[in-house]
This record gives structure tokens, C-alpha cells and sequence, in this order.
């Protein structure tokens, strides 16, 4: 069982759902006018949602790679189900390295190939993509934290 | 998710791009933006700079003209004992960059709003912040504070000069003080040293003295020696912060540091009342316009003392523990109820015979545990920074009157039992429900009640935010009350009505951790109800309250000199003129209201409402019990292990008194009951809830229930309770129509 099933988070969060509608049915039983999520609120989850789902497409385009110290693609995938993005980008920096830029100095023989952009388009087509979108994420939590005051 | 996957489509088939996105996140930030500094104008009351002068020449007005007698003496007595003290906390909470928290500030301080945002990129913090950024915010925050308490006095003063010509020049009002823990809290950081502490406290003191000295020059006073001194101390402090050791590794920096600390100790001043004579000179020799800005100056300052803010140190009650136990050789578990009562007998026979130990920058420097470092540091502050200003010993996690005696044992050890106040924290749920034991056992302790009468002072801290985590915000407020009832029926009980009572409302911005949403206001009254005000000031038991304002949020309401003064009108109304509110449903409907808060907490723990049929009395405490054995017969589960209760003092000859006692007669009706399920659902239940799904969801219970609690359960105990009830609320503060009621999710 691998990718979300393996979280094994389906039962939790379904049982955290319930709670959550039960006290909602529970307050609007109390109060049936209580206020309800507005518009904005609504599009900046919607946005969020998005955002997720594309990097969680974004992640399916990872290349394989060999284990390295102990992170493997599984764990990868697990790190990105959790949105732990920032520890993901530090390790795919490592596993496919972008290089030091070509070198013009004189070694004596006949100049080889400088292959330093070996896995640039994983990094402009995947990581820099993934990158932005996790940022934005995190934009869109401050945009809902002034909204809604949930901060502290 | 229909609209998430219709604009996956967009971006898929490039209707939209990214870009798109980008700018439409930043949009409606931006529009979030505007709408939270609007709402951090209206919740300080507006933010105009004049209409909170107003307000403060007021409150000084109505205080002058509603006297108990019409004399100076009794002005003297109203304004000059601290009534309140805001507390700048530091958590790790400082969301946004700090131009952000600038520019909202800047927003919210204009008279109409801005209709456009500051464009910044992002508005998140690129990095945590470090201890000496959260101590730069938090001074630029006490210093705006400081100079709206200075406002109040001003007021206050100025009120007396016209009324007591003669003699307010004497007065040194300071009903507000700022407090600060940024830098002294220990409590789960591992980033704070003991040199940290001391070198930010002398900073602390630095820019009080500079503070002062910069207020006398701005009024063009002519008083050499108080200059002379002032310029003396302030280039004393300057060498010490300078000489200030960066580690504990290197023995010979502490020892050139505790050098300049033993031999500057006079130049650089250890009380603020050494300048009292000279200060008073002072405003006596100069002109009569300067006459009234250096009274304000030497208010200020001789209310804070030798620095900025009062210091608060926090520490563990395990950390208390590991200490006592290795000095003491005291082996029990303190949390294990069959040992409790030796580990008090014992703890209580060292304090008769403990002699202090002397302290010095060596002692510091070897002592391995986290309780002798802070005790030690207390000492040193006390020895060359500020011997005047106590320092408050916040203990976290306090669930028993051992901790407290053992905190007494390490501060009486270390010779600073004087000059410290000892104060439990309650935030779990044993502290909350169980509270008043732990205050009794304390108070059983001789040594604890000489303690507390030298000190004149008994102080005890709430965990607002993380008591939500064990009980729920709103049962946890409710249980706040019921624990300060608690203690003021056992001050009178031992006969400590003359002392002082200060409790201190830790608590974050937001309302899942315990800050009101809509006016400042309202948060002062959550946090102190007029009710138990009203209970305290009939046993003539004078109360201090304190309550926080952390770090980076709640920093902007003293972002700005506008809303620093519209924060402080809004606490000298509170403090001064707040209502004489008779009613209160929570305190008119005593049962019901225990057990509504008994049903939230019980809920928040997993248990369930089964609905049966019963007594109206069921209502009352005193048939609740019955009212559930039968519930329980009827579900068929397990009776669960009943609270161990301790007993009364024998001393005292009375029986704890409770407010809430009566019940209620009538017809049967229909009512909830709460059954605890089966342990095995329980079980279940309790593995089946991850922690921090569990912590949203309550969260999420908190912000749906709060204007529940926020009109003092007003409407829902009316739905909850029978429709003719009669319930109108304590003081419905709903915001202006068309306005935000509740967050929405």
C-alpha cells in the first residue's frame, strides 16, 4: 500500500469530518443564522486545494533515483503527501545536481563536454515549479490568517 | 473542491497561468490585508490620537469626581496602587515580516482607512525570528506602551493639580505598568542562557535610565546632580551589557563581568528610589510648565523601577522538582497523590530551617540545573540591577501546592525569598478543576502564609491558550472563574484579605487561544468578569490584573502611538469606569451554567450526550450524579473511577464554601445527560483522533462556540435550556449590523 493509503489517514480524518459536522450541525441547530464562509474565503481554499493537487501531480513527474543516506523515492512521496516540500527540494537538490557553471580554464587537453545542465529541465519543468507553488501555499495561509484572525 | 478542480482544468488547459494565480492570491491577501487593519482600528475603539486623550482626561475626571471622599489621600490611595499590567510575551509567533506588522500597524492608525496595500512580494517572515529580534519588537512595543501610560498619568496628574494645587506634586500615579518576559522565559527554550537573561535585563534598565534622562533634557530642567547620576549610571550599564560573557565557557569573561557588576553597583544605581529625593527636587525647582512633564517622568519611572518593564521568569514545575529532590533528597513522586502529603510534611520542615547560601557569578557559572541557574540569576539581579522591583516566578504546569513550597525552599536557599513572587500557573485540566487544592495546600504551609503576608502579594497565572488544549477554551474561561472564586474563599478563610491579588491572563491573539475577536473592551471584561471583580472588592481584597499581549500580534496594538493610546483608554476605562453590571446569566443561573461548562468539557474528552428523561433538579450538582447513575444503568457501561477530593483544613472548622450551591425546583423536563461510553469505545475514540487533527478540530469547536461564550452563553443556553428561560445575556456586544459576527472557517 503506498502513496495516500499508506499515510492510513482516511479513518482520522474522516472521523475528524464528523466531529467537525456534528458541532456544526449542533450550532446552526443553536443559531440558525450564523454566519457562513464568505466567497473570498472559498476561493482561496479552492486555490489551495489546487496548488496541492499540482504539486502532487508535479511529484508524480519525479524521475526514480537511487536511495541517498536512507531517503528513497517512497519516502519522497510520503514527504509530499505531507507537504513537507522544503526537505523534499533540499534532497532533490543533492539527487540531481544543477552543477557549478562550465569551467573555461585551460586543463591541458582537448576541452571536453561541460555537462552541468544534465537535470535542468527537472529543475525548471518540477522543483522550481513546486517551489513556487508551495510559497504561494503558504501565501495563501497568511492571506486567510488576516482574514479569519487565526493567529498566535 | 468543485471550484479547486475547475481551476486545475484552467491552469491545465492555459486558460490561466500560473501568474494568474499569483496575482489573484496576492489580491485577495491584500484584501484580507485591509480588512484586518480596519479591524484592529475598530478594535481598540479607533485609533485617533485626540478622541483617546479625551478618553484618558476622562477617566481622571470621573475617578477625581466620584471619590469616596473628596480628599488627595483618597485620590493618592485610587491612582498610585498598580491595577493592571500589560505583559509582552514572546512565543514563537511572529508570523509576518516584520515590515508587514509596520505597515499594518500603519493602516490601522489612520483615521479612514487606507482603500489600497502596501505592495510587498510576500508578507511571511523569511526567517524565525531570533532572541534578539523578538527583544527589539517587544521594546519598541513596551516603549510605545510606556509612553501611553505616561499619557494616563499625565491625565491623572493633571486632574490632581487642578483640584489639589498644593499638593499633587507629591502624587507618583501608576495604576498601568508594562511587564515583560522576553528573554526571562525558560519554559521549553533551550536557546536562553543564563547571560542572555542578564545582559537583556541590563539593557532593560538602560533605556529606563535613558528614558529619563532624555525626559528631563527635553524639559530643559536644570538639575546637575540628578544629571550627574543619571549620566553615571547610564555609562556604568553601558560597560556592564558591554562585559556581558557570550557563553559560560570561558571563566575569565564572567569573571571580568562580575568585576564591573560587584564594583558599579552604586554608580550604576540599585533602586529607583535612590533618585526619589532628587526627582522630587527636581520638580519642585523647575518652572511651572516642566512642572507637570517631570511629574510624569518620575511616575513612570518610579512604577517600573530600575528598567523598561517588570521581569517575569518562567520555569517547569518538573524542573523545580529535579532540583528540590537532588538538595533535598526528596525521592516521592510530587504528582502521585499517595505521596503528596510526606513530600509537603518534609518540604515544609526544610523551609523552618533553611539557610541561604551566598551567591556569586561563580555559582552561576557551575550550577548544571535550570531552577539554580534562574534562581541565581534572580539573585544577581537583585543584587546589582534592581533590588526595589520583585521579579515574578512564574512556575508552568503547576499541579500541586508542593511545587509552590519547593519554589519558596529554592528561593529562601539562594536568599531572594523576599524579593520574589512565586506564582502557579494553571493550564491543565487538573490545575483548573482541582486549582483550589493546590492554592490549599500551599496555604496550609506556615512558612507559604509568612511568605505571602512579607510579600503583601499572592499571584497566580492562567493558561488561557494552552488550557484550551486539555478542556476547550470555553470551559476553561469558565473554570478560571470558578478557580479565582475559588481563592478568594480561601484568602478569607485564612485570613489573608489584606494581601494583594494578582492574576496574571496568559493568553495568545486569536480566539482558539483565548483573545476576544472583536474590541479590546470585551477582552478585558472576558478575561475579568464584573462578578468576580464585585466578589473580591466585597472582602476588600484589592486585585491587580495582568493579562498578555504576545509577541508580534499582539504587539500591534501597540504598533502605533495612536493605537498604543487607544489601547491604554481602553484599559484606564476598564480599570476606572467599567459598568455597573448587576446581572450576569452565568453567576443567575448557577447550575445550569456548571453544568453546561461540565458538558463542554466532558465533550471536548470524548464523551457522549444521550438525551433521557429527568428531574428538572437534575440541574443542580448536588442530583447530577444520580441523574447519571441512572443514565448510566440505562446504557449499560462502566461506572468510571471517581476524583480523589482532599479534605478540609481541620483548622479552619468550616466546610469549602461553593458559588455554585442552589438548585432548582420545577416540573420534570427533558435534558441531556452525560454518559461516558464504554472504555473500549473510549479507547477507540482516543486512538482514532491523531493530535493535531484533533487540536484543528477544536480549534474549529472554539471559533463555532465562542459567541457562545463571548454574550455569556446567552443564545445557546437559551436554545440549549427550556425557551421560556428568560436568558437575555450579560451584555450583548455584537458588532454593528451588517458587520462579521464569526470567523468563518
Amino acid at each position: 500500500m503506498t502513496g495516500l493509503e499508506g499515510l492510513n489517514l482516511s479513518a482520522e480524518l474522516h472521523t475528524m469530518f464528523r466531529r467537525i459536522q456534528a458541532d456544526h450541525l449542533a450550532l446552526r441547530e443553536a443559531w440558525q443564522h450564523a454566519p457562513r464562509t464568505e466567497p473570498r474565503i472559498r476561493l482561496l481554499h479552492a486555490i489551495r486545494i489546487m496548488l496541492i493537487e499540482r504539486i502532487w501531480l508535479l511529484a508524480c513527474r519525479i524521475p526514480f533515483f537511487m536511495p541517498r543516506g536512507g531517503f528513497n523515492h517512497e519516502m519522497m512521496m510520503q514527504h509530499i503527501l505531507c507537504l513537507d516540500i522544503p526537505t523534499v527540494l533540499k534532497e532533490m537538490k543533492h539527487i540531481f545536481p544543477t552543477g557549478t557553471g562550465p569551467s573555461e580554464l585551460d586543463f591541458h587537453e582537448p576541452r571536453g563536454p561541460r555537462e552541468e545542465g544534465i537535470y535542468v529541465r527537472e529543475h525548471r519543468d518540477i522543483f522550481t515549479p513546486m517551489s513556487e507553488m508551495f510559497e504561494l501555499l503558504r501565501e495563501i495561509s497568511v492571506a486567510l490568517m488576516h482574514d479569519i484572525g487565526a493567529f498566535g | 473542491m468543485g471550484n479547486a478542480l475547475r481551476l486545475s482544468d484552467a491552469l491545465e488547459s492555459g486558460a490561466i497561468t500560473f501568474e494568474d494565480v499569483t496575482h489573484l492570491v496576492r489580491t485577495l491577501r491584500d484584501q484580507a490585508f485591509l480588512s484586518r487593519s480596519r479591524r484592529l482600528h475598530r478594535y481598540v475603539g479607533g485609533a485617533a490620537l485626540d478622541t483617546a486623550q479625551e478618553k484618558l482626561r476622562h477617566v481622571a475626571d470621573q475617578l477625581c469626581a466620584n471619590l469616596p471622599e473628596p480628599s488627595f489621600a483618597a485620590y493618592r490611595e485610587l491612582v498610585c496602587a498598580t491595577r493592571f499590567a500589560a505583559v509582552f510575551t514572546a512565543h514563537p509567533t511572529f508570523a509576518l515580516a516584520n515590515p508587514v506588522y509596520e505597515a499594518l500597524a500603519q493602516s490601522a492608525s489612520h483615521d479612514v482607512p487606507p482603500e489600497t496595500a502596501p505592495f510587498f512580494k510576500t508578507h511571511r517572515r523569511s526567517v524565525h525570528p531570533t532572541l534578539e529580534e523578538e527583544f527589539t519588537l517587544a521594546v519598541q512595543a513596551i516603549t510605545r506602551a510606556r509612553d501611553a501610560i505616561d499619557q494616563l498619568n499625565s491625565a491623572l496628574l493633571s486632574t490632581a493639580k487642578n483640584t489639589w494645587p498644593e499638593e499633587w506634586s507629591t502624587l507618583c500615579p501608576g495604576p498601568v505598568i508594562a511587564t515583560s518576559w522576553v528573554g526571562y522565559d525558560t519554559d521549553g527554550r533551550t536557546d536562553i542562557g543564563w547571560w542572555d537573561t542578564l545582559r537583556l535585563r541590563l539593557r532593560m534598565k538602560l533605556f529606563q535610565l535613558m528614558r529619563l534622562e532624555r525626559q528631563i533634557a527635553h524639559e530643559g530642567v536644570l538639575a546637575p546632580e540628578l544629571s550627574e547620576t543619571l549620566q553615571k549610571a547610564i555609562d556604568c550599564v553601558k560597560a556592564q551589557i558591554s562585559a556581558v560573557p557570550n557563553g559560560a565557557t570561558d571563566g575569565q569573561a564572567v569573571a571580568r563581568f562580575a568585576e564591573l557588576m560587584v564594583n558599579g553597583r552604586t554608580t550604576a544605581l540599585t533602586a529607583a528610589s535612590d533618585l526619589n529625593t532628587l526627582l522630587q527636587s527636581a520638580i519642585e525647582a523647575a518652572p511651572p510648565s516642566a512642572q507637570l512633564p517631570l511629574a510624569v517622568a518620575r511616575a513612570g519611572f518610579m512604577a517600573h523601577g530600575l528598567g523598561l518593564a517588570h521581569t517575569h521568569v518562567r520555569l517547569n514545575a518538573s524542573q523545580i522538582h529535579n532540583f528540590v529532590r537532588q538538595k533535598l533528597n526528596l525521592l516521592d513522586d510530587p504528582t502521585n497523590p499517595a505521596q503528596r502529603r510526606a513530600l509537603l510534611n518534609r518540604v515544609n520542615d526544610a523551609l523552618d530551617g533553611v539557610t541561604p547560601v551566598p551567591v556569586d557569578f561563580g555559582a552561576l557559572l557551575s550550577d548544571p540545573s535550570s531552577a539554580g541557574r534562574l534562581m541565581m540569576t534572580i539573585a544577581q539581579i537583585v543584587k546589582y540591577v534592581d533590588s526595589d522591583t520583585p521579579v515574578r516566578f512564574l512556575i508552568a504546569e503547576t499541579e500541586t501546592g508542593y511545587t509552590l513550597l519547593s519554589a519558596l525552599w529554592i528561593a529562601a536557599y539562594f536568599g531572594v525569598a523576599d524579593r520574589i513572587e512565586i506564582s502557579p500557573l494553571f493550564e491543565t485540566e487538573h490545575a483548573l478543576v482541582k486549582g483550589e487544592h493546590i492554592v490549599e495546600e500551599a496555604l496550609r504551609s506556615p512558612a507559604w502564609r509568612d511568605y505571602v503576608r512579607r510579600m503583601g502579594r499572592i499571584c497566580f497565572q492562567f493558561g488561557y491558550s494552552d488550557s484550551g488544549r486539555y478542556i476547550g477554551q470555553l470551559a476553561a474561561s469558565y473554570q478560571i472563574e470558578r478557580l479565582r472564586l475559588h481563592i478568594h474563599d480561601l484568602l478569607v478563610r485564612w485570613d489573608l484579605t489584606d494581601v494583594e491579588v494578582v492574576f496574571f491572563d496568559t493568553h495568545g491573539e486569536s480566539i482558539g487561544r483565548g483573545a476576544h475577536p472583536f474590541r479590546m473592551a470585551d477582552r478585558l471584561d472576558y478575561l475579568s468578569p464584573a462578578h468576580v471583580r464585585k466578589r473580591f472588592a466585597s472582602s476588600n481584597i484589592h486585585c491587580r490584573e495582568e493579562t498578555a499581549f504576545q509577541g508580534g500580534d499582539g504587539y500591534l496594538l501597540f504598533g502605533s502611538p495612536e493605537l498604543a493610546t487607544a489601547t491604554m483608554a481602553t484599559i484606564a476605562e476598564n480599570l476606572f469606569l467599567s459598568d455597573q453590571q448587576n446581572s450576569d446569566p452565568i453567576y443567575d443561573h448557577p447550575d445550569f451554567s456548571a453544568d453546561f461548562f461540565s458538558s463542554v468539557i466532558d465533550n471536548m474528552k470524548g464523551w457522549s450526550l444521550i438525551p433521557v428523561t429527568l428531574p428538572c433538579s437534575a440541574h443542580s450538582a448536588r442530583h447530577l450524579s444520580t441523574a447519571q447513575a441512572r443514565a448510566r444503568q440505562h446504557a449499560r457501561v462502566r461506572k468510571p473511577q471517581p476524583a480523589v477530593a482532599l479534605p478540609t483544613p481541620a483548622s479552619c472548622g468550616q466546610s469549602p464554601t461553593t458559588p455554585f450551591s442552589s438548585s432548582l425546583a420545577g416540573a420534570p423536563t427533558r435534558c441531556k445527560v452525560l454518559v461516558p461510553p464504554p472504555s473500549a469505545t473510549q479507547k477507540r475514540l482516543k486512538h482514532s483522533i491523531p493530535p493535531a487533527p484533533a487540536s484543528t478540530a477544536r480549534w474549529i469547536l472554539h471559533a463555532m462556540l465562542w459567541p457562545v461564550r463571548t454574550t455569556r452563553c446567552s443564545r445557546a443556553l437559551c436554545a440549549c435550556s427550556t425557551p421560556d428561560s428568560g436568558w437575555t445575556g450579560r451584555r450583548k456586544r455584537h458588532p454593528p449590523s451588517g458587520k462579521r459576527l464569526f470567523w468563518p472557517l
